[in-house]
């Protein structure tokens, strides 16, 4: 009986020593205090690799990441897309994954841009999409038997037409709004030019 | 009869840049400037329409951040030591030029500058009072914006873009005494869904970039020569691609004729720094006297600028953009069963600054307007009373700059902010909903909070950086106040704050009053 309390007892301790590791390790990730500023910053995993970097002043007044696995799509106008992404890998523990991968998709699911990345804190411009779709972007890592394991998942977003809608109600003077095909107006610019 | 209505909206807004120390920044001189070369004349313009009895008829947005700065009484003082200042300049040059060829244009700045100055200080400096003078008399509509101008549809959450909506309608409201009906989107900049938000704000009517409305779904049965009304319930008026053409257009737009002032020929870049220094410092800035006019815009030979016949060629401009307006009413109008609506946007310091025959030319065409026997001036109220059913309609993304999108706003040179930017929108919307009933000194950080995410996040900055104009400054700022607003989360999220450091933030952005804090809870959505 006696031997049973001992027992107990170590494997408490080896709990609580655990837990203190896990709560220290999380809270290293997630709050640094800059020696000058005193607020919260975030780790740099690796440094980014886009040729938009913060410049070094910007170090010291910014967090370079927040610490927060999340990835955001962004409409720029009818064929290009931006996304930025912020993941934590070591999350994975030993399924650490061999490679990352960004993925837009259609809102039905349809695979339209599939490519690796390098950066775990990063961004893109997805050019040539479709305008007036609706999409979503993840972040995805493939292990080293080639399957895709969604990561991250944006928001959807939809783009923008470029050009007039096919759909008309009520009454409708074709004539002035086809797009290309504007009547030219009477009017000439009349004033004096250098 | 009427055959047509012509809507004129100046878009007024300067970014928040009055610095809180006694030396004149640069950047502060951007604002002195617009008091100097565009809001004071357009005020000019307006009284003298208004002592004619002309019936004029305009419509102004003036944002929270100018309105604020303009109201302040640091900002007030510093105007007219600036304006003391050049007067001291325009008086040492005509002593220069006494026996020279530029003697008349120098006393033509000389005494206007007086008679500014003589007309400011009458006004007690209150030009947001004055503007709203010409309001309560019917011909002025103004227009309320977002907070600090931010491009709303890159905003991350409802929160925030709800946050620069009340935030600027509630400044309104405080300094003009009444609800604003209409809101000027910044940048033109619509995405579906701000129609509800700003609905639920009280208001009624937007402006819109021509495709905004032209693309929108169903097909706009008047195109954009009326207004619709989004599902949100929201009209949306869309700019007249060809008389924006005739104004805007460095090519092909009036400011470029060849007896306009040169805005770029200033003696700031010419004359020797050492006689310069003692009126407007070590650098080289614009001091406003600028002796030469277009004469060609290739060449750079300039003849000498002649104000009085700059001033008959912006009467026949404004003959011409007359003529030319009630021809497309004309044209448009006979395939129309009510009379097209031409709505003519620009942004208000293009005129007197950037164009300085504007506000001359905006007075000519309101005279010549008001006995025009087929073309009426409207706001858009009035519009709406005259024609309140309009087509149901669903406007898409849209905006006024480069290509029509948010490609201005969002690209290699500033698109690093946006994730400092939407995780302020999260950690401001965090610090509200923890803090239920906060203390005075936690209300009075969430306050400074709010002001430093909402100056963070004007569109000016991400503009600034694209156009490489002075970039510097805009990182600078982005920088600041969102280092700001980290250091007063971290200091609430630690029960720590250091009533010092409030303090001096508060006397470098005294913003918005006592700013809402509404929007981010969560219940307010």
């Amino acid at each position: 009986m006696e031997s049973f309390a001992w027992l107990a007892l170590l494997a408490l301790l080896f709990a609580l020593v655990f837990i203190y590791f896990i709560l220290r390790q999380g809270r290293q990730r997630e709050i640094v205090v800059h020696p000058e500023v005193d607020f919260e910053l975030g780790q740099e995993i690796e440094p980014r690799l886009h040729h938009h970097l913060l410049r070094e002043e910007d170090e010291a007044w910014l967090p370079r990441t927040y610490g927060e696995d999340q990835i955001t799509l962004m409409v720029r106008d009818p064929h290009c897309l931006y996304a930025y992404w912020e993941f934590d890998a070591t999350s994975l523990g030993e399924d650490h994954p061999s490679s990352l991968h960004l993925r837009l998709l259609k809102h039905d699911g349809r695979i339209c841009q599939d490519f690796p990345v390098c950066d775990r804190v990063g961004s893109w411009y997805f050019h040539q999409v479709t305008p007036a779709s609706r999409f979503v972007v993840t972040l995805g890592a493939r292990g080293p038997d080639r399957a895709y394991r969604e990561l991250l998942r944006s928001l959807p977003v939809m783009t923008p037409p470029e050009g007039p809608s096919s759909i008309v109600n009520g009454h409708y003077i074709s004539a002035l709004w086809d797009e290309g095909n504007l009547p030219s107006s009477p009017v000439r610019w009349q004033g004096g030019r250098p | 009869m009427t055959k047509g209505y012509i809507m004129f909206v100046l878009h007024a807004h300067l970014p928040y840049v009055r610095h809180a120390d006694e030396f004149l920044s640069l950047e502060e001189l951007w604002l002195y400037e617009a008091i100097n070369e565009c809001y004071l004349p357009l005020l000019t313009a307006l009284n003298q329409l208004a002592r004619d009895n002309v019936p004029a008829c305009l419509s102004m947005s003036l944002t929270a951040s100018l309105m604020t700065q303009l109201d302040d009484s640091h900002v007030k003082a510093k105007f007219l030591s600036h304006l003391d200042q050049s007067i001291r300049l325009a008086e040492s040059e005509w002593v220069r030029n006494r026996d020279g060829a530029t003697r008349d244009t120098v006393e033509f700045y000389l005494e206007r500058w007086k008679r500014h100055r003589k007309e400011y200080q009458e006004m007690d400096g209150d030009l947001v009072g004055a503007f709203h003078h010409h309001q309560a008399a019917g011909r002025l509509e103004i227009l309320a914006s977002a907070a600090t101008h931010a491009f709303l549809p890159l905003m991350a959450s409802p929160q925030g873009v709800k946050a620069q909506i009340q935030v600027g309608v509630d400044e309104y409201q405080r300094r003009l005494g009444q609800s604003p009906r209409g809101f000027w989107l910044p940048e033109c900049a619509f995405t579906p869904g701000l129609d509800y938000t700003l609905s639920a704000a009280g208001i009624e009517y937007v402006i819109l970039e021509t495709h905004g409305v032209a693309h929108a779904c169903p097909r706009p049965r008047y195109g954009t020569l009326a207004p619709i009304q989004t599902p949100g319930g929201i009209a949306c008026f869309a700019r007249d691609a060809e008389s924006s053409k005739q104004v805007w257009s460095a090519e092909e737009g009036y400011p470029g004729d060849a007896d306009y002032r040169d805005f770029y020929r200033d003696i700031g870049f010419e004359l020797d720094p050492d006689y310069l220094r003692s009126f407007v410092g070590n650098d080289r800035v614009f001091t406003g006297l600028k002796y030469h006019r277009i004469t060609h815009r290739t060449s750079e030979h300039k003849e000498l600028y002649r104000p009085q016949v700059a001033h008959q060629r912006a009467t026949e401009h404004a003959g011409n953009f007359v003529f030319n307006r009630a021809k497309q009413a004309e044209w448009f109008g006979a395939m129309m069963d009510r009379p097209p609506l031409l709505v003519c946007p620009y942004d208000a310091e293009l005129f007197g600054h950037w164009w300085f025959e504007g506000p001359c030319w905006l007075e000519e065409v309101m005279r010549q307007l008001s006995g025009h026997p087929h073309l009426a001036t409207v706001n858009a109220p009035q519009y709406l009373s005259l024609h309140p059913e309009n087509q149901i309609s669903q406007p898409h993304l849209s905006s006024w700059g480069y290509q029509g999108y948010s490609e201005v706003w969002l690209e290699g040179a500033n698109d690093w902010i946006y994730r400092h930017l939407h995780q302020g929108e999260k950690r401001m919307a965090r610090l509200i909903n923890r803090f239920a009933r906060p203390s005075e000194l936690q209300k009075r950080a969430l306050r400074q909070a709010m002001r430093e995410l909402l100056l963070a996040q004007s569109s000016d900055w991400p503009f600034i950086m694209k156009t490489g104009t002075f970039p510097d400054y805009a990182h600078k700022r982005v920088r600041r106040h969102l280092c700001n607003f980290n250091v007063l989360y971290q200091e609430l999220m630690r029960h720590r704050i250091r009533e010092s450091t409030l303090q001096e933030m508060e006397r470098h952005a005294p913003v918005f009053g006592e700013v809402t804090l509404e929007p981010y809870r969560l219940e307010s959505l």
